[in-house]
């Protein structure tokens, strides 16, 4: 522990007792992560940059440990065969972890992790390493190397700072201290090359390059104004304040691509005093990027799951954007808008079988229409006035049967949305939503 | 009312008519000798008339005290009348204002009453409906939390049986392998 004593007790200091219970209101989400939802073209979302990062740097069936696991970011690596174990601080962050398809997951300290020396082939952590306080951070690095084996390898992606623009700890009066470690729970931010210095301590072999400096989400562009007060033109933030839910959507696809295209070309970006990448290990290191890149069960249908019986996971449906990701209401469940459709392929349908709820305020005075079709044939119809959730069934009078390579078309309509937050600051929901879907069965 | 003294009967003028009297009594006692009563009947005369007219004064203040006292009683009693009467008077009007009093407070009361009483059943059938409701929403979260509890058990029973089904590709996977490798081994010399 050779951290300067003047960072010591940072969380105390900032009027944070109850680490756990701080990290739990910040970070538990109800967010489904579960490889079985996540859509190709999800790989380009700016919200999976790092997870990507990792999965294109991890082989095949390795074993993997994530360290702060939170709900599960790293839940994509199972589609690569990966054991994945999570630890957190948060029994509810370990919890959503496991529900997210983590194969096993333990609440406990950074540095004193349950496992026995050398038993993992990587050990990963993102957005973790910042809060750490600079005094703990030994420790916790020598747990991460005792339990990784010895050709391991280790990748972290690091909020950094930059000590030209921002103060550091002992600089910040009590109040804005308390302020900027309110934020996110920061109280370990360190330059990109004071937390390469520390790795090195630790690895033989260190490569770390600067991201973020140009790709963020809108959210981000947004915190780091307002919260972090970074100077971006003020136009622009306007700009996107204005944005609706699908237009925050594409910008972050947007982002997300040209994150993924600079990995790719390997392009090293200018220091942003934001954020780092950074790989170590004892072994020589590979290429930074795509390492291990094999996309194939991201992109393609494995045939061993060909033929899951529920719509909502299987590979062979396709929820077109007419539906937003899946939320864990729960259960696990896919809001529509005013019409969705979901394209699958089955050799023959006879019936269509689904759970379905709303949450329209007034349903009482504003009953919902909803109307079914295949194929673009009229199904059925029907009109919720109660809340709940309802079982539909929906009988063809006639079996129809697939031509060749030919898939079904279930369209569902409703005649109303709303928007659960449009105006809730940080907890804004402006998606236009209408009902509910989960468990869709054809037979 | 009538003044003390009016009270008092007069006195002076009473004992002066007893001192007359008194003196009467002594002078017609007063035995006249039969030589005084011979010798000189001018003067017997004379006495005999003063003590008459001594009696007949007497008597005449005895009457005129009589009727002055007669008269005083008279006021008095004239005074106790008009008092007796104010006094009616007054107590019919303090009766008659406490039994309005008596008759508003009651009514006031009674009022009071049927207004807690109406207040009481108003909050009884408040609290009925409430329970009423609160029954109602009860019930209706129960059968949501069912109907949840329904939807989320489904889809783990879907699940289940799909991660059933893709163990049991791989097992079979496995086992199809491994009967491949089991081919490749030489054959155990004997």
């Amino acid at each position: 522990m050779n951290a300067p004593p003047s960072d010591a007790n940072l969380y105390a200091r900032a009027g944070i007792d109850d680490l756990a219970e701080f990290y739990r209101e910040k970070f538990v989400s109800n967010a489904v992560l579960h490889h079985q939802y996540f859509k190709p073209l999800d790989r380009f979302d700016l919200r999976f940059a790092r997870t990507m990062w990792v999965y294109d740097n991890v082989p095949r069936n390795a074993t993997v440990l994530d360290l702060g696991c939170g709900a599960g970011m790293l839940a994509l690596l199972k589609r690569k065969g990966v054991t994945l174990t999570g630890v957190d601080l948060s029994d509810e962050c370990v919890s959503a972890a496991l529900r997210n398809g983590y194969d096993e997951t333990v609440r406990c300290d950074l540095d004193a992790l349950p496992f026995a020396g050398a038993s993992f082939d990587y050990v990963v952590s993102l957005d973790v390493i910042g809060h750490i306080p600079a005094e703990q951070k030994d420790a916790v690095f020598a747990e991460m190397k005792r339990v990784l084996r010895p050709e391991g390898v280790t990748m972290h992606g690091i909020e950094c700072t930059d000590r030209a623009a921002r103060r550091s700890y002992d600089e910040m009066p009590a109040e804005e201290l308390r302020r900027f470690i309110g934020i996110d729970g920061h109280v370990g931010l360190e330059e990109e090359d004071e937390h390469a210095a520390r790795f090195r301590r630790f690895f033989v072999h260190v490569a770390w390059q600067p991201r973020y400096a140009l790709c963020l989400s809108s959210e981000e562009f947004l915190k780091q104004a307002d919260r972090y007060g970074l100077p971006f033109e003020d136009d622009f933030l306007e700009y996107l304040r204005s944005f609706s839910f699908e237009q925050r959507r594409a910008f972050d696809m947007a982002m997300g691509y040209v994150f993924g295209k600079i990995s790719e070309l390997n392009v090293r970006l200018p220091r942003s005093g934001l954020y780092t990448l950074l790989k170590a290990s004892d072994a020589p290191l590979g290429p930074f990027y795509n390492e291990h890149r094999d996309r194939r069960e991201l992109l393609e249908l494995r045939s061993a799951e060909t033929e899951v019986t529920c719509l909502d996971r299987s590979p062979h449906a396709i929820f077109d954007e007419g539906w937003y990701e899946p939320d864990d209401l729960p259960p696990v469940a896919r809001w529509m808008k005013t019409r969705g459709r979901v394209r699958f392929q089955a050799a023959k349908v006879k019936a269509i079988r689904l759970d379905l709820t709303t949450h329209l305020p007034d349903l009482g005075q504003r009953r919902i229409e909803i109307t079914f079709s295949l194929n673009g044939s009229p199904l059925s119809a029907c009109t919720l006035f109660r809340y709940g959730w309802m079982e539909l069934e929906l009988r063809l009078p006639e079996p129809l049967t697939a031509r060749d390579g030919d898939m079904f078309e279930l369209e569902i309509t409703a005649d109303q949305t709303w928007q659960p937050r449009p105006h809730d600051g940080e907890n804004r929901d402006d998606r236009n939503i209408s009902i509910a879907v989960c468990n869709i069965q054809c037979s | 009312m009538p003044a003390a003294s009016d009270n008092v009967p007069s006195d002076g003028g009473i004992k002066k008519i007893e001192a007359k009297l008194a003196s009467l009594r002594t002078a017609a006692a007063a035995p006249q000798s039969w030589l005084k009563r011979t010798l000189n009947p001018a003067a017997a005369a004379s006495r005999q008339g003063k003590f008459n007219l001594a009696l007949v004064d007497a008597l005449e203040k005895a009457l005129a005290a009589l009727r002055e006292t007669i008269a005083r009683q008279e006021i008095r009693l004239e005074g106790l009348q008009q008092d007796l009467t104010e006094l009616r008077s007054q107590s019919a009007g303090l009766r008659e204002s406490q039994e309005k009093e008596l008759a508003q407070l009651r009514q006031e009361q009674r009022e009071r009453i049927e207004q807690l009483d109406q207040a009481y059943r108003e909050k009884l059938n408040q609290l009925g409906a409430g329970q009423s409701d609160l029954g109602g929403e009860l019930r209706e979260r129960i059968q949501h939390l069912l109907d949840e509890q329904r939807v989320c058990i489904r889809q783990l029973s879907l699940k289940t049986s799909e991660e059933a089904v893709l163990a049991d590709r791989a097992r079979r996977a496995t086992e199809l392998r491994l009967e491949e490798l089991a081919q490749r081994l030489p054959e155990r010399p004997a």
